[in-house]
């Protein structure tokens, strides 16, 4: 059955790139008798993304997605949320679809700039001098990147930096990723 | 050092942006159509079905105002159009399944109830009067107002001895079309016969 009339593309989104996350502890949630000083350092990981963009009203669109490590060292960092895409750069935010019965035009924009911002929940392990440690965050996610139409796939790179409080530990990630949109028609 | 690999890699890619542009693609059912493009009414001609060409180009060429219009034509087929509104920064991709003119669509579509006619007739020949009063059903959905299936419906109940049917079919035939004499005919004969009164339906 041909469904008939106006409809705006959701899309989802693979990518794959670089999460690096600074980490601080508090003072006051130190513990055991062999922790004197808060512990600081980072944790990097070759990260992997799912994201998902539905529900566009004119230049902007929700989002949903995932980070989640796939190489990584001395920790780890998974982070989830949504938020709000604002897009510039192009008079279509979406790629827009009219079908009939007896037509289908479809108009697909090439080149589409746009900034994100969010709120995640994210977890992080890592390594202190003395222990293997982990928290839980609540992330506000900044960000803005690029998407660009090619003749077989669309290409969507973005980068990102997430303020993150946690329980015991304030972070600063740093994400940028890079991927392909696969639009869900 | 990756980081700076990463940015290098999405400034190329943004920076290829001159060489990529925007894609017109047109395709048409059938194919060999004639595509036009019109902005102030006077309709210019891009090429024919199927056609690829640089949208920002066409843009520039063609189209002077904030909207155009594309149409599409080919002979025997209603001409399709849309107004779009002027962008060069999308590809835009339009495929359209030309309908036949509808006086070419009546022409096949009266062969064809001709054609299928002539099978219920040979059905009707051949006393495989089940059959024929099927396709008949199918064919009176199809064609409510056609005096002509009803009388057939009302031949084939009369051939098989079912004349109170058969009788009914030809009043049926004579309201849809009061010059069907053959109906007429058939439909007072048959009331006689019955003894029934002409004005009862």
């Amino acid at each position: 059955m041909i469904q008939s009339g106006l409809k705006k593309s959701d899309e989802f989104s693979l990518m794959m790139g670089m999460a690096n996350i600074s980490f601080t502890e508090s003072q006051s949630a130190l513990s055991g008798p062999n922790q004197q000083t808060p512990a600081s350092g980072s944790v990097a990981s070759i990260s992997g993304m799912l994201h998902y963009r539905f529900r566009t009203d004119g230049n902007k669109a929700w989002y949903g997605q995932f980070t989640f490590p796939l190489i990584a060292s001395q920790g780890t960092y998974f982070s989830s949320g949504g938020g709000l895409e604002y897009y510039f750069g192009n008079s279509n935010a979406a790629k827009v679809i009219l079908q009939d019965a007896t037509t289908s035009l479809s108009i697909t924009p090439v080149t589409r700039y746009f900034l994100l911002s969010g709120l995640n929940m994210a977890y992080i392990s890592y390594l202190t001098d003395t222990a293997k440690k982990n928290d839980t965050l609540l992330e506000i996610d900044l960000g803005g990147g690029v998407s660009r139409r090619f003749e077989k796939w669309t290409l969507r790179a973005q980068a990102e930096i997430a303020r993150g409080i946690g329980i015991s530990t304030t972070t600063l990630a740093m994400k940028a990723m890079v991927g392909g949109i696969y639009f869900l028609d | 050092m990756k980081r700076l690999l990463f940015i290098t890699f999405i400034l190329s890619i943004i920076l290829s942006d001159v060489s990529m542009a925007a894609k017109l693609n047109i395709k048409s059912q059938p194919d060999a159509a004639e595509i036009f493009i019109s902005t102030n009414g006077k309709p210019i001609r891009l090429g024919v079905t199927p056609y690829e060409a640089n949208l920002t180009e066409v843009m520039n060429v063609y189209v002077k105002s904030n909207s155009f219009v594309l149409e599409i034509r080919k002979s025997g087929h209603t001409p399709y159009r849309v107004l779009l509104a002027k962008t060069t920064d999308s590809d835009l991709e339009l495929t359209a399944n030309l309908e036949l003119d509808k006086a070419i669509s009546n022409i096949k579509e009266h062969d064809s109830l001709m054609n299928q006619l002539f099978d219920v007739q040979k059905l009707v020949r051949g006393r495989n009067f089940r059959d024929a009063l099927s396709k008949l059903d199918d064919l009176e959905k199809k064609h409510p107002t056609l005096s002509i299936i009803p009388e057939m419906k009302a031949t084939a109940y009369y051939m098989n001895k079912e004349v109170e049917s058969a009788l009914s079919y030809y009043r049926k035939a004579f309201s849809l079309n009061s010059d069907n004499h053959d109906a007429y005919r058939m439909k007072l004969y048959l009331e006689k016969k019955l003894g029934v009164d002409s004005d009862v339906q």
